[in-house]
């Protein structure tokens, strides 16, 4: 280590800094955290900083190479030109919801915004190209450049006023520390004596681990602990009825990636090398990939024991048991239009800028505490407890600001395990911060989904009967799977269909283990369900959006699975997106090869039944402290992830108590307060939002009487608008939120490249309590599935049964100017039920864009795509076939 | 994400005292703006015992005329050639390929002289060591064999996305050596293998110091396109450098150079003398495509008919600019 000089944010630094040290490392050694870690290859711009007043990825920044200069990090930008108030922008237009890529967003813009006073969106949207949001769809970040300019953003002023504080536009109550670097990360936490820990994993798809040999790992300098499978003898699970995944692979590794070893050392060099130098000797064995190789008679066994130990024979994960609602055959008898045919959706991932990571850490008095990006704190507390074989109250699990979740934190995961282990034993804090190329293997991502679908309707385009048998790749572990084969039949809403046939098998695959992203299950349906209506709805000769509202279910409706609107805003959302994209007038005016497409979808807010409906009954308690001095402290285990549930929460108490924001403290995500089940399934604003407005019920007459009182309240499942069959608790919850969208499309008939020019969306969340992150909420679901229909992927080489590229170049996920105008729509049909009338925003919305993007090509092209993603070089074969005449021309 | 191996950092000043240290130091290696050579030592594709910190090295003017050639800083960033007025008016092609080259903040820092030393890039090839450890490497790290051909030859592309453009103008680099200075074509620095080391045939030790750009001739009209998956960060999955002298509307000749295909740029030339019809336009077109052959060590291999549609995408672009020259 060398001392080198620096002026870091005007101020004279030295920093000791080695010849292969980053600026990203020093200036985060030297204690400024603010600027991120996304990726470590300079491929996503979170780490991002000025040098010399120019944003430079100090992730690839030779410390060295840059002595002498100025530097400027996101700690420092407030002394910047426009750089406080681009910040406070932030904050004002939800600019920011996890955080991850704010430093960098940041540093790109203010000098860029210096240099061009008066911005075109393409010109920030160029400006930011290196910088990769995860959140918010970029919307939000481009309005917060141009009303920092002054510049009339042409961006949809939020829902009308409500409410004294909800459905005000609402800062978010972290954002102004996400803007400035003070919000803290789990990377960003450091402890005296810490040691740090790096987890070798499998480099093969499919493999017996003959033999593992760390001695010489052990042996080096500065190695305090290496861990083996043989250091876990139980299984954990997101499900502790269905416990299946050890932290580190015993005998056999099925999936590339699968934790093997960790090595705990002095630093996180010598644990890699550790890693590195622990000899596994692999026997290859064959691999399935897909689905439906897993489930040839021939294939390879994937768990040769099932949970409870049981011999295993097949590569079946679940099933669905068959769900048969009405005559289902009668319908297809009396329809008048069928279509039948072959759905598949392609599986991808969550992506989140911030990579996972924790920390574990003994305290004096022998208490464990686990710090980590988790969504849900109260799960991971449960299995570590019993993975370690200790009183859950003895583990006491922190959850600080995350840094992107979408599901992708909602799992248990393998470093976490290691990190509270490590930490017991050694009685040292250890750290585990993953490498970008691992959160592939981590994945617990979008299932790939194969339908075979049937849909009737009669002579008015009246669904008479859907039939969906769908087959779903699980990767190599359970996760969430139990749910995931339901979800992806039961999400049928808004439409009214006479009769259902469902069938689901989860097949596991030698590929990273699938869970639950964001809408869960749903954009593969509704991809399915709405496509199909399409098809249908042409044949018949109905436009679109009226086909949509003939079937539309209304408030106090039911669909054929029992779900029951308590509200329903399906048809406002119908006329919403006709309205603002024009829809009328346009769709029978539209140029050569360009298309709009229409879709609707439903999702839920929150399951009824917790993950364990014996321990967790009581899924939401928020304790509300009323101090003497006027102030209200908020407390309740609940994760905010960058959606804003701290924000409304207190926005509900303000609400209800009748006093101001500025008076009430959230403390959330911390297993030491009242239990929260956890940030999933779109259900803290409702749940939590409803026992926040009952606590602070009890105590509305004693403000203002200088008294000292603590009170609760809770969400407890009670009544269950869902069905009565086999399955049918899954997906059910205690309301339903409704959106209709149009996606805007342009195909160059020469190439076969598509692109999405605008996506309307218009979502009917119940009451708006926060109409700024509820637009955020909604621009962010509609980019993240936009996304995946046209650019990502999780594939696998069938060869070598790895990951074609787990990295942000390989496996692309879009930037700023490639991404459509999003237009989100504020819709309120408030629900008897929910606080304030409140349903869900987080992830409904995801569901349609892939559907409205197919049917947009439709009108386009007259190609049928039934198959996600979306590529280019398909598309130009189908233009072929209809170029040389085929009618009926469908990707599938 | 992976750990860089510990390396000394030394910092010249001048063109001379870096190639001195290059040939004193064993092991060592030129570093500029980092953008691509750091995540290729974090893969450990390469591990320096001292990295050569060029940045700091004084020099003149990152562009100035010398006659009517154009002469261009070795260390000048894309930023820096989209701002200057010289190379605006006497090298708009490579203007343009500074402008597509990955996303602002990448520009801020690649160098044009890293660019074109910028090592070759497969599917195979740029993967951490536990990624190459599941397939046992290939030709041109741990393996014995390419996977891409299953051969013994390296095919991996040549990804600099200014390299098309320079060639098309038969740039010609002066590269310092420890002997002293000598000048090359850059042509000719294309190495046939995709291998590293022998990627740019340039005398060891040596660092480009200068791009020299001849004057284009009179009527020229040139202009250059990528095609990636996004509009930001990627490198080029097709690049393309199209140029023809033009007198009124006779076109005296075409030259199309071809990149990001494989190791070696393929540049090709077309003799007109006449009005670029769309016979003429579509032979050229048929005759590059002909010659044209993308391999599966760029994009998705599971994206079945990717690299067909890249030739078909080679096609088409080709024949929308030679329309629009």
């Amino acid at each position: 280590m060398t001392n080198r000089s620096f002026c870091v944010n005007g101020i004279p630094t030295t920093l000791p800094v080695s010849g292969s040290s980053t600026l990203l490392d020093a200036l985060r050694d030297g204690g400024l955290t603010g600027t991120k870690r996304g990726c470590d290859m300079g491929t996503c711009g979170a780490c991002t900083v000025l040098v010399d007043n120019v944003p430079k990825l100090s992730c690839v920044t030779p410390a060295a190479a840059v002595e002498g200069c100025r530097i400027t990090t996101v700690e420092g930008l407030s002394q910047i030109g426009i750089g406080k108030r681009l910040q406070e922008a932030f904050g004002k237009c939800g600019a920011s919801q996890c955080g991850a890529c704010t430093p960098g967003m940041l540093a790109s813009l203010v000098p860029y915004l210096e240099a061009n006073p008066v911005p075109t969106q393409e010109g920030i949207r160029a400006a930011i190209g290196s910088n990769l949001c995860r959140c918010t769809g970029y919307e939000a970040i481009v309005a917060s450049a141009m009303e920092v300019c002054g510049v009339d953003p042409e961006y949809a002023a939020p829902a009308p006023k409500a409410g004294r504080v909800i459905g005000q536009p609402t800062v978010k109550v972290d954002a102004p520390g996400k803007a400035d670097g003070r919000a803290i990360y789990v990377e960003d936490l450091s402890f005296p004596d810490q040691l740090h820990g790096a987890i070798l994993r499998s480099p093969n798809a499919h493999a017996r681990i003959l033999s593992l040999d760390t001695k010489v790992a052990q042996a080096m300098s500065g190695v305090h602990l290496v861990l083996t499978g043989e250091d876990f003898t139980r299984r954990y699970g997101i499900f502790p009825y269905v416990r299946d995944e050890f932290p580190l692979a015993r005998g056999k590794v099925r999936y590339q990636g699968e934790a093997v070893a960790a090595a705990i050392a002095d630093t996180i060099d010598i644990a890699r090398a550790a890693c590195a130098a622990i000899i596994v000797e692999y026997e290859k064995l064959p691999f399935a990939l897909t689905a439906e190789e897993a489930l040839k008679p021939n294939a390879p066994i994937i768990h040769e024991v099932d949970h409870r130990d049981r011999p295993k024979s097949d590569n079946v994960a679940n099933i669905a048991k068959p769900i048969h609602l009405g005559d289902v055959e009668g319908a297809f008898a009396r329809a008048t239009h069928i279509v039948e045919g072959n759905w598949q959706y392609g599986g991808n991932t969550h992506a989140a800028i911030e990579p996972h990571g924790a920390i574990g850490l003994m305290a004096q008095d022998g208490r464990l505490t686990l710090y980590s990006a988790t969504q849900v704190s109260h799960y991971l507390r449960r299995e570590v407890a019993h993975v370690l074989g200790i009183p859950e109250e003895t583990l006491h699990v922190i959850q600080p600001t995350v840094g992107g979740g979408f599901g992708g934190k909602s799992d248990l995961f393998d470093f976490e395990f290691c990190a509270a282990e490590a930490a017991r034993r050694l009685g040292r804090p250890v750290r585990f911060i993953v490498p970008r190329e691992h959160v592939y293997a981590l994945h617990r991502g979008r299932h790939p989904v194969h339908y075979h679908q049937r849909m009737a309707v009669d002579q008015d385009g009246n669904i008479l009967a859907v039939e969906l048998v769908a087959l779903l790749a699980g990767g190599a572990q359970y996760s969430y799977g139990f749910v995931t084969r339901y979800y992806v039949l039961q999400l049928l809403g808004p439409m009214r269909i006479g009769a259902f046939h469902g069938e689901a098998i989860r097949a596991y695959t030698n590929t990273a283990p699938c869970g639950p992203k964001r809408g869960h299950g749903g954009p593969q349906e509704t991809f399915a369900l709405q496509t199909a209506l399409d098809e249908l709805g042409v044949q018949i000769g109905l436009d679109p959006i009226d086909h949509r509202r003939r079937i539309a279910l209304r408030s106090g409706e039911t669909t054929v699975n029992g779900f029951t609107y308590g509200s329903s805003g399906i048809l406002e959302c119908l006329d919403a997106v006709e309205a603002a994209s024009g829809w009328r007038e346009r769709i029978n005016n539209l140029a050569p090869y360009q298309g709009l497409g229409a879709s609707m979808s439903s999702y839920i807010t929150g399951t009824a039944w917790p993950v364990n409906p014996k321990t967790d009954t009581v899924q939401t308690i928020v304790a509300i402290d009323l101090l003497p001095d006027g102030h209200v402290v908020i407390r309740t285990a609940v994760n905010e992830i960058g959606q804003g549930v701290n924000t409304v929460l207190a926005q509900v108490v303000a609400e209800t108590l009748g006093c101001s924001l500025d008076l009430i403290d959230v403390h959330t995500g911390d297993t030491d307060l009242p239990k929260d089940a956890g940030a999933y399934s779109s259900r803290l604003t409702f749940m939590a939002g409803r026992a926040a407005k009952q606590a602070a019920e009890k105590i509305r007459e004693h403000v203002g009487s200088g008294r000292t009182m603590t009170v609760t309240g809770e969400y407890v499942t009670e009544e269950i608008r869902g069905g009565d069959y086999d399955g049918s608790t899954i997906g059910a919850s205690p309301a339903y939120s409704t959106t209709a969208y149009v996606a805007e499309v342009e195909v160059d008939p020469h190439t076969g490249i598509i692109r999405v020019t605008n996506i309307w969306c218009a979502h009917d969340c119940g009451r708006a309590i926060n109409p700024t992150a509820v637009m955020g909420q909604i621009e962010g679901s509609i980019y993240m599935t936009w996304a995946e229909t046209v650019l990502e992927h999780m594939d696998y080489n069938p060869n070598t049964g790895l990951h074609i590229g787990p990295n942000l170049l390989d496996s692309p996920i879009p930037v700023a100017a490639d991404t459509p105008n999003i237009h989100a729509i504020i819709v309120e049909s408030l629900d008897p039920k929910g606080p304030y009338g409140a349903k869900e925003a987080g992830e409904g919305p995801a569901l349609g864009v892939p559907a409205a993007i197919a049917n947009a090509i439709f009108r386009a092209t007259g190609v049928r795509v039934r198959r996600v993603p979306i590529r280019p070089e398909d598309m130009l074969a189908a233009l072929k076939r209809v170029a040389q005449g085929e009618t009926h021309v469908v990707i599938e | 994400m992976w750990s860089l191996s510990e390396t000394r950092f030394l910092i010249p000043t001048t063109w001379e005292q870096a190639v001195v240290m290059l040939a004193n130091e064993p092991g060592s290696m030129p570093i500029a703006g980092g953008t691509d050579l750091m995540p290729n030592l974090r893969y450990g594709l390469a591990s320096p015992s001292t990295m050569i910190g060029l940045t700091r090295i004084a020099r003149g003017p990152m562009s100035f005329m010398d006659g009517g050639t154009l002469v261009l800083c070795g260390l000048a960033t894309m930023t820096q050639l989209l701002s200057d007025p010289t190379v605006a008016i006497h090298a708009p092609e490579l203007v343009e390929a500074a402008r597509v080259l990955a996303g602002p903040a990448q520009r801020n820092m690649a160098t044009l002289g890293g660019n074109i030393a910028l090592d070759t890039r497969c599917i195979w090839y740029n993967r951490s060591k536990r990624e190459r450890d599941g397939f046992s490497g290939c030709l041109k790290t741990e393996g014995i064999i390419c996977r891409v051909i299953n051969g013994q030859a390296c095919v991996a592309a040549r990804s600099g996305d200014t390299i098309a453009p320079l060639i098309l103008r038969g740039a010609v680099l002066d590269v310092l050596t420890p002997e002293g200075e000598r000048l090359i074509p850059l042509a000719n620095a294309m190495g046939k293998s995709g291998l590293f080391g022998p990627h740019l045939a340039l005398p060891s030790h040596s660092l480009i110091r200068c791009v020299r750009i001849p004057p284009a001739p009179a009527g020229w009209r040139a202009t250059y396109i990528k095609v990636a998956e996004r509009s930001d960060i990627d490198y080029p999955i097709l690049s393309l450098a199209v140029g023809g002298e033009f007198e009124g509307t006779r076109c005296r000749f075409i030259r199309v150079v071809v990149s990001a295909m494989m190791p070696r740029p393929r540049l090709h030339e077309f003799t007109v003398g006449e009005r670029l019809t769309r016979e003429i336009i579509e032979r050229i077109v048929q005759a590059v495509a002909r010659a044209t052959k993308p391999l599966d060590n760029i994009g998705n291999p599971v994206r079945i008919g990717f690299q067909d549609w890249r030739k078909h995408l080679l096609a088409v672009r080709l024949r929308e600019t030679l329309t629009s020259l």
